[in-house]
């Protein structure tokens, strides 16, 4: 009965708290609200999981996939910088569906003379304009770009028909291809090569004017089938520059026929080595396959500078056969140094591969088959074993850019051969990214038409890792400094981007086209949150699973970002629909700081606060239950004796509570808090985080707790928490590390830290 | 402000290809009045390489700014060719800005500057040009900070001046 009262009195002491809060606030109703809590799950933003695309997020159980195989004939016609092609798809229809037409896709258009993409972008007549401008505006003749199709024929050779869209190509099928069934065609096509350093391609080629050769880098020159799936239909966006690519896995089998002295190399084994090797190549090549710590040249720097000066008027075929990939790229020229070396990957060796012109030493020479090397040792690590036979990186002027087995790479020494770090590191850097690319999107094949993010995001984090590990594995790399320097991916290095101007800012979850700053938006920031997921939220142990589940669930499919969402809680259980909406659905930023610490003591007598609120109620101390009282330092009710003494002295209830409760040995035992301190945390940003606090202590030590990111569930603006604690706390720190990408470190400490700014400290070090 | 976004749009179709380097120009510069020592302390956040090949262009030089080979020199240079482009009136008074120095940040490099004994203003004109000589399609963003008031702006070729009022 005594129980039952207690509890009575408690609650009408703490109801009457709330009557008298809300007496003083107007009467006017509040209007109701739909769910807005920073917790509610995704449910509203993910479509509902079906037979192909499970709850889970692994592939349901009707999951199927488009099947596209290739049968190529190339040839390049270097003199007048041509690109001839004969190819045979055959295209599986795998999907429950029948298909009235199929879609290929021809990514050159959009340098046709009248690409709509030329004028996707707003243009306004300025005051003045540069003459270079001015000519490329108004007065040249655009450069003769895009497909030109000969024929499109059915298998018996009979003309099919078909339309072009801008990009796009639809095939028109007399009888709907049935599912379960496969149709071949062919197509031949030329173009006209473009200049990648000019007009910033990802395909086409870079002249040397001091040789009169041109080095090639050729990707998107053949029409490619379009994905159809459960998710899209067929994938048909138009290309408009920005949104890179969505392809279906296939086998290619491709002959490309060059000039007798080129060097090339292409996505998928080689056929005939002997025939394109010279004796001495293929006795370098064996020596390759068995050196595993340093690349060995097959065609050295001698050789290319020799073979600049030849123009053979000979062709020569080489003939490739690559299983199971998206695309096929080729790079190709007089130019090309060429060096390999064996990696071992899981049990099976693999070869690191570089192909450069001689402007790139000795930088290229030096780093860039280590950095091909390394990137597949830590993304095989992080995802599944790499499983294609050879990653070539390839020297290009100004660009990265990636396809299966093969990508182009930026970073040229100076003229007289001299670099800075900056030049070596930023090579390094985009070696390593591009050769991720393999693995996300060339395998785990996600749709990089409509989600930038889904491969640059996790591929960017990849790349942090490789670059760290690399700086690990290669001290010689990074002499004077403590660690790689990654431009990305640390948290402190987002910063700048999430508290930038909002009008600026998209969200993660956004189509490429349509963002303002790609750079942080599709490729920094997703890999930083992802950095923080696996760093603070989650932990290495879990993410690492789930990462590597997602990765192997994925690998030789197409993922959306709900697949990958979805599999990192399904793999850790860890609820993380917080975590994307907050980091991938909005732009939110995180700012979390400590507003103010409260000490408090027990003390015998209730507070104002309680004399009020009995007071109102007409009741006396003797109609409450026994309670412990506590009063704060500096408090009217306060006075200095409450500090001396014995706690338990201090409040009658309790110590008869405890005679009555606890035995002589438990009392002997007790600990008993001296400092009772309430510390209000505030989070003036938008984004809920785990709450990271550094407490120190006036003996000196200190302790970091973590408070899990659900203590913001119930209150997104500010949330208390108590310390009892026998030592005095001196500082509060939240986030002491850095680890959260905080925006604004002004509040982030008690007593308030007038923090020196960034120019201040620059300054009075400049002075010292 | 449509104006600002179709700039922008046109900056953004320079993004041609998957890379990971910077390939669109800007510069950040920050503009704080600390009321407290009077001073309005200006740090300018510039692609290194940009600032490489302006200075080099312009003045015809062969730095390499991060090997640091004629610091004296690039500090003139920077300091020159800073005070010719980012002007700031307060009050009617144009300010000389003080050079204190530069520091490489990633592929940034940071420049220090700042004007003391500046008393209060009403009025704050500032006009920021830096690298338009260079490329058509430079964006600089600038922003304001004061004890009392918090301000950005986009500056672009024709449309640079902005004026604040306190």
């Amino acid at each position: 009965m005594k129980t039952l009262k207690t509890i009575f009195l408690s609650a009408f002491i703490l109801f009457s708290g709330i009557a008298i809060a809300q007496e003083t606030e107007s009467e006017a109703p509040v209007s109701g609200h739909i769910n807005e809590n920073k917790f509610r799950q995704l449910y509203e933003e993910f479509s509902t999981p079906n037979m192909y695309r499970a709850a889970s997020g692994a592939p349901g159980s009707a999951y199927y996939q488009q099947r596209a195989d290739y049968d190529m004939k190339i040839e390049l016609d270097d003199k007048n910088k041509k690109l001839y092609g004969e190819e045979t798809i055959t295209y599986f229809n795998n999907s429950p569906d029948d298909l009235e037409y199929l879609w290929v896709q021809l990514d050159q258009n959009v340098r046709k003379k009248d690409s709509p993409s030329l004028e996707r972008n707003g243009s306004g007549i300025q005051p003045f304009d540069y003459p270079s401008s001015f000519t490329n505006n108004y007065l040249n003749d655009p450069f003769d770009g895009g497909f030109n199709i000969e024929y499109v024929r059915d298998y018996k050779g009979k003309p099919m028909s078909y339309v072009i869209n801008q990009t796009m190509m639809r095939i028109n099928l007399s009888k709907p291809l049935k599912s379960g069934t496969k149709i071949s065609f062919s197509i031949k096509w030329w173009y006209n090569i473009n200049n990648h350093v000019n007009g910033r391609g990802r395909s086409g080629y870079e002249f040397f004017p001091k040789d009169g050769n041109r080095a090639y880098v050729i990707a998107q020159f053949f029409p490619r089938m379009a994905v159809y799936n459960d998710v899209e239909g067929w994938q048909n966006h138009q290309f408009w520059g920005n949104g890179e690519f969505a392809l279906p896995f296939g086998n290619y089998d491709v002959e490309i026929t060059v000039p007798a002295d080129h060097i090339l190399d292409a996505t998928g084994e080689l056929q005939n080595r002997k025939d394109v090797f010279s004796k001495t190549m293929l006795n370098r090549f064996e020596k390759a396959k068995q050196t595993y710590d340093k690349p060995v040249l097959i065609v050295t720097q001698e050789e290319a500078e020799a073979a600049e000066k030849n123009f053979s008027n000979q062709k020569k075929t080489w003939k490739f056969y690559a299983e199971n990939v998206r695309d096929f790229g080729f790079a190709t020229s007089r130019k090309f140094i060429w060096d390999m070396m064996a990696v071992k990957i899981g049990n099976r060796d693999v070869m690191a591969v570089s192909m450069y012109p001689k402007e790139g030493n000795p930088l290229w020479e030096e780093w860039s088959t280590l950095a091909v090397a390394g990137a597949l040792k830590t993304y095989s690590k992080h995802t599944f074993d790499y499983p294609y036979h050879k990653a070539i990186s390839v020297h290009a002027k100004n660009q990265g850019m990636e396809y299966p087995m093969i990508c182009w790479n930026y970073g040229r020494p100076n003229e007289d051969g001299t670099y800075s770090d900056r030049v070596k590191f930023g090579m390094i850097s985009v070696i390593i990214h591009e050769v991720g690319h393999n693995f996300f999107p060339m395998i785990v094949n996600s749709d990089e038409r409509q989600w930038g993010w889904m491969d640059e995001g996790l591929d960017t984090f990849g790349q942090y890792l490789a670059e760290q590990e690399f700086g690990k594995t290669h001290p010689e790399a990074i002499e004077g400094l403590d660690k790689y320097p990654s431009r990305r991916g640390e948290p402190s290095k987002i910063v700048r981007y999430m508290s930038g101007d909002q009008s600026f800012i998209a969200p993660i979850m956004s189509n490429p086209e349509n963002v303002y700053q790609l750079g942080p938006n599709a490729y920094g920031k997703p890999a930083t949150a992802l950095n923080i997921l696996r760093e603070t939220v989650m932990g290495k142990e879990l993410f690492d699973h789930a990462f590597k589940t997602y990765s192997q669930r994925w690998m030789f499919k197409h993922p959306t970002p709900e697949d990958f969402f979805r599999t990192m809680e399904d793999a850790s259980a860890v609820d993380l629909d917080w975590f994307w909406r907050g980091w991938f659905y909005t732009t939110d930023f995180v700012d979390i700081g400590v507003k103010e610490v409260k000490k408090y003591y027990v003390s015998p007598k209730p507070n104002k606060e309680l004399r009020t609120i009995m007071e109102n109620r007409g009741m006396t101390e003797a109609d409450l239950p026994p309670l412990v009282y506590m009063v704060e330092e500096g408090s009217e009710d306060y006075d200095e004796s409450l500090k001396e003494g014995d706690l338990l002295d201090k409040s009658t209830p309790l110590k008869e509570y405890v005679m009555d409760n606890l035995s002589p040995e438990e009392r002997a035992q007790l600990e008993v808090p001296k400092y009772f301190y309430e510390v209000v945390f505030d989070k003036p940003g938008g984004l809920v985080m785990p709450l990271i606090v550094e407490y120190s202590y006036a003996d000196g030590t200190s302790e970091l707790v973590k408070y899990p990111v659900q203590v913001w569930r119930k209150n997104d603006a500010e949330v208390k928490k108590v310390i009892a604690t026998d030592k005095e706390i001196v500082g509060v720190v939240v986030d002491p590390n850095q680890e959260t990408a905080d925006i604004d470190t002004s509040n982030n400490s008690w007593p308030k830290k007038t923090a020196e700014s960034d120019f201040d400290s620059f300054k009075s070090n400049t002075k010292g | 402000m449509c104006r600002k976004i179709k700039l922008l749009l046109l900056v953004c179709a320079l993004f041609f290809t998957s890379f990971s380097n910077h390939k669109y120009y800007v510069s950040t510069t920050k503009i704080a009045y600390v009321s407290a020592s009077k001073s309005l302390q200006i740090t300018l956040h510039v692609f290194t390489d940009d600032m490489e090949v302006l200075l080099n262009q312009r003045y015809s030089e062969h730095y390499k700014l991060e090997s640091d080979n004629y610091p004296k020199q690039i500090h003139k240079t920077i300091d020159k060719y800073v005070n010719s482009k980012l002007k700031i009136v307060a009050d009617d008074n144009p300010l000389k800005l003080q050079f204190i120095g530069k520091k490489y940040r990633d592929d940034q490099v940071v420049c220090y500057f700042e004007v003391e004994q500046v008393p209060p203003f009403k009025k704050l004109e500032i006009a920021n040009s830096l690298l338009f000589d260079l490329f058509e399609d430079q964006q600089n963003i600038v922003h304001f900070v004061s004890d009392t008031m918090k301000k950005s702006f986009l500056q672009i070729q024709g449309n640079f001046k902005n004026t604040i009022f306190i």
